[in-house]
């Protein structure tokens, strides 16, 4: 075939809107579309309206009603952690993907690695290594420098989850760094401006969409994060973790679901700005190739500043990381550092339950949430143009909902059967009573988590094969699924490698969405975790999160050398 | 592109109406469906250390061949999953006496005398037979002691030395809420203030300003006083030696002199277990001295209740300990109302005043 298979680069920045390869749908859009909707009810709507029930029933109320007049301060400390964990995160990732981009330097691989360790790290890793580095008596700040320094709060809390979530805001503006245009650099040049010039008001105004969606994407983040409060957030209280103590003390579920709503709100309008406004300038792609040859900058003015921030960052992902994994082989790490392998011991012992049961809810999960996510990027890019902005709002909604939020209406939806008018369409899925132990449940919360990014890539790069493709092989005889399979599909398959693996790494890391649907029989890693953290045994969490880690890993490499394995035997044999 | 929008409509519409229909189940049916089935395994909800559980549960396995699960819960987590999913478990296996006469009152406990328990002293059994006690331990303060040494000050020995201003953030608290531990330490200064709730809620506000952060468990508390991050954690005597055995050699114990909090670690069987027998010998294990005897390796450093059983080494001696009268109704009856005034007066005036 020689047809373009892709529109040419320069254009992808501002492609007109593809048409629709054929002006009638048959029935195998009709089925995918039927099977995608009945899986979003099942993963949002019930849940979600659930939730809305337990959250407006009068007790629900009154804990709103609280919200905003006497225990305010917990809604405005969210905020402004969210907004500086947005900021924070922004600015770092900004920075590192700046470096990325536009400079040469050694170690620039080890940077790009190193940005991205973080989006595996597993929840309260990140807490507790900074505890014990930069805690009050930490190895660095009072064993090496002799600072004590107050972690416990809002500080120590933008650091860990800033860090936490920056990979995020990285591989999002370096996406948008790589498709500028070089030549518009060149161009600044020529007519005399210094680099920093050219920095500040040539390529920051272009990438503004994409600072701003990091900046909204962190802050949802930041407001939901339950993981990192719990542990060092001292007196410094959330609405994440005020969910946490009316469910887990008081059994409040209507108070818990009542601030759970008010929670959702600033989440839900910050991802409608970020998806129709911020988003509108731009079609950002997390998978982007490199287009074109971009001139590396080489003034001090701009590489020292530069530099000194990556150093920086990439020194404190080494420390944390390092102590994760050093914690786990030593008896107390900056208290007893003698050598053991107890922690090892334990966590095989206790956890290798926990370690079967999750990666094969993992396994079962990131496929379907890939498939789901492909098939709902088909919809929206191919056949439902207007439709499709509701069916890609519903599938961003796993994300968008904060997980504590998502996880209370799981429990509410489902510990008890499902009834559709007088028939029971489905029996318990939560709690130890329910089908499969609970397991189902949690591997739906995996599915709604792990959709949206795959969703996102797939949909982007869907939107870059000329639609020409898909009309060819439809008027030589293919039907549109068969076209979708057996073209889209291999098209498209980083989009797909990136859905697999965001599925993959947000299942065996999600903790704040499970909290309220573990069962005795179903463990969960993370949540065996949180129960190590609890107890104050830093030393099995630590190798617990590498282990973790390590498995996220290799995971992640089986499944990317599958795929591409897969993909290129489909391109060979199509061409 | 009518069809479109038509087609957003009914699908809106559409998944309205079937979340609406999903929320009523028909009357009476409701019910029915989650009726208990019996099972093979005993589902143990365990409010003890995730070790002490796992090696429990491995032993009481060991020793009936009943097949055993068991899933780690702060006392107030197992009260809101009793609530959230009642059935799930058959056992409830650790935690305050006082939560398992709540559980009681909210109609979750299954009353079961064993014939264990007539060799447990009165204290440690129920009169209605809601529960019988298996393990004990006081409520102390866990200090670091080269951290008290550079404040220049002594461990606490009262309820009134934690006011210390040389102690001002450098204390940590369980979250009365989630940890029974801090719901223990309100009420036995709700007890010495004679239950004059005011008063009790006066000195949290108090000792509020010398409290780093409100743990979400007992023991992590022993463990930031064992790093040294603070000097002072309000703990279980028990989890504090098992910190300091643990490698965090400069931990001490004290208790308040006046009196403190005691907690009988109780076990009860719960409404609707789907494996009725198997709890109930689970309840005639746990409360048998060749049971009891294995505390000493686990190691838990918790007490057993029975006289017989053997008692490790570092066990703190409970005899020694002056404790409150312990009204455990009251103690009951109070958790509410006490928890409600915490949040509402103790714990969100931090924010306030920051």
């Amino acid at each position: 075939m020689n047809l373009p298979l892709a529109l040419p680069p320069t254009q992808k920045a501002r492609r007109s809107r593809p048409t629709r390869a054929t002006s009638h749908r048959g029935t195998s859009v009709w089925l995918v579309l039927a099977i995608v909707l009945v899986a979003m009810t099942l993963l949002l709507g019930l849940p979600v309206s659930k939730l809305l029930a337990a959250g407006t029933s009068p007790a629900g109320l009154e804990a709103i009603g609280a919200s905003f007049t006497t225990d305010v301060t917990t809604l405005t400390n969210s905020l402004l952690l969210g907004a500086l964990v947005g900021i924070v995160g922004t600015m770092i990732g900004l920075v590192s993907a700046f470096a990325q981009v536009f400079l040469v330097f050694p170690g620039k691989k080890l940077l790009h690695w190193l940005t991205l360790l973080p989006l595996i790290s597993p929840p309260f890793a990140a807490a507790t290594a900074v505890i014990t580095l930069f805690g009050r008596r930490g190895i660095v700040s009072y064993h090496l420098f002799g600072l004590e320094l107050d972690i416990y709060g809002l500080g120590g809390l933008v650091l860990v989850v800033s860090m936490t979530f920056t990979p995020l805001a990285y591989m999002n503006i370096r996406g948008m760094l790589e498709n500028l245009d070089p030549s518009l650099f060149e161009a600044s040049a020529a007519l005399g401006s210094s680099e920093i010039r050219t920095i500040f008001r040539v390529m920051l105004p272009m990438i503004v969409p994409s600072l701003l969606t990091s900046f909204l994407i962190l802050f949802v983040e930041g407001i939901a994060d339950l993981a990192n409060p719990l542990v060092l957030g001292g007196s410094f209280r959330v609405l994440a973790s005020q969910i946490y103590f009316a469910i887990a003390g008081s059994g409040d579920i209507a108070a818990a679901a009542g601030i759970a709503l008010v929670l959702l709100v600033p989440a839900l309008l910050v991802f409608v700005i970020q998806k129709y406004w911020a988003g509108k300038k731009s079609v950002v792609t997390v998978t982007g190739k490199p287009t074109g040859r971009i001139r590396p900058m080489e003034s001090l003015a701009v590489r020292i500043p530069v530099l000194t921030v990556v150093t920086a960052w990439m020194a404190l992902v080494i420390l944390v990381f390092g102590t994760i994994l050093v914690g786990g082989f030593v008896s107390i790490l900056g208290v007893n550092n003698s050598f053991t392998f107890e922690h090892y011991e334990f966590v095989w012992r206790l956890g290798s339950d926990a370690m079967r049961t999750t990666l094969t809810m993992t396994l079962v999960a990131a496929p379907i949430a890939a498939a789901l996510a492909v098939c709902i990027a088909w919809l929206v890019v191919r056949h439902f143009q207007r439709f499709g902005r509701v069916l890609d709002f519903v599938g961003m909604l796993g994300s968008a909902i904060p997980g504590t939020v998502l996880g209370l209406g799981f429990a509410l939806a489902y510990s008890q059967p499902t009834w559709l008018f007088g028939q029971q369409v489905l029996p318990a899925l939560a709690g130890g009573l329910a089908a499969g132990a609970g397991s189902v449940a949690i591997v739906m919360v995996f599915i709604a988590r792990g959709i949206p990014t795959g969703q996102q890539a797939s949909i982007s790069s869907l939107k870059q094969i000329n639609p020409q493709v898909d009309e060819a092989a439809i008027s030589l005889g293919a039907n549109q699924f068969t076209t979708f399979v057996r073209i889209s599909v291999p098209l498209i398959s980083p989009a797909i490698i990136t859905a697999v693996t965001y599925a993959i790494t947000k299942s065996m890391t999600t903790i704040t969405a499970i909290i309220f649907i573990t069962t005795p029989q179903t463990k969960v890693m993370t949540a065996q975790i949180l129960d190590e953290v609890d107890a104050g045994r830093f030393g099995n969490a630590f190798a617990y999160c590498t282990v973790l880690i390590v498995m996220v890993l290799v995971i992640l490499s089986i499944t990317s050398l599958l795929l591409r394995r897969l993909n290129r035997s489909k391109r060979t044999t199509s061409s | 592109m009518r069809i479109t929008t038509k087609l957003s409509a009914v699908t809106v519409g559409a998944s309205l109406m079937l979340t609406l229909a999903a929320c009523s189940p028909p009357e009476g049916q409701g019910a029915t469906t989650t009726a208990p089935q019996a099972t093979g395994s005993l589902n143990i909800a365990c409010s003890q250390q995730e070790d002490f559980c796992q090696a429990i549960t491995a032993a009481f396995s060991a020793a009936t061949g009943i097949d055993a699960t068991y899933v780690r819960l702060g006392s107030g987590e197992v009260l809101a999953r009793l609530e959230t999913t009642p059935g799930e478990f058959d056992v409830w296996s650790g935690g305050q006496a006082e939560n398992h006469l709540i559980a009681d009152d909210r109609g979750f406990i299954e009353p079961y005398v064993s014939p264990n328990a007539a060799a447990l002293a009165a204290e440690y059994n129920d009169t209605d037979g809601v529960w019988s006690g298996f393990y004990t331990d006081s409520v102390g303060f866990c200090s670091n002691k080269a951290e008290l040494d550079k404040l220049g000050i002594d461990a606490p020995t009262s309820w009134d030395d934690l006011l210390d201003p040389a102690l001002k953030g450098t204390v940590s608290m369980p979250h009365p809420a989630t940890a029974g531990v801090g719901y223990m330490a309100m009420f036995a200064v709700d007890t010495l203030n004679g239950g004059a709730e005011d008063e009790t809620i006066d000195y949290f506000r108090q000792l509020d300003e010398n409290v780093l952060q409100y743990s979400k468990s007992a023991a992590s508390g022993t463990e930031l006083a064992g790093r040294g991050e603070v000097a002072v954690a309000i703990s279980l005597d028990s989890d504090c030696v098992k910190a300091k055995e643990a490698g965090y050699s400069d931990l001490v114990t004290s208790y308040p002199e006046e009196g403190t909090g005691y907690e009988v670690g109780a076990v009860s069987i719960l409404k609707d277990a789907r494996n009725i027998d198997g709890a109930k010998a689970y309840m005639d294990w746990i409360l048998s001295t060749d049971a009891q005897n294995l505390y000493a390796d686990v190691p838990s450093y918790a007490a057993p209740t029975l006289a017989d059983a053997q008692q490790g080494a570092s066990v703190p001696d409970q005899d020694a300990v002056n404790k409150v009268t312990w009204d455990l109704q009251k103690a009951a009856d109070s958790r509410e109302p006490l928890l409600a005034r915490f949040e509402s007066d103790v714990a969100s005036q931090t924010s306030a005043t920051e």
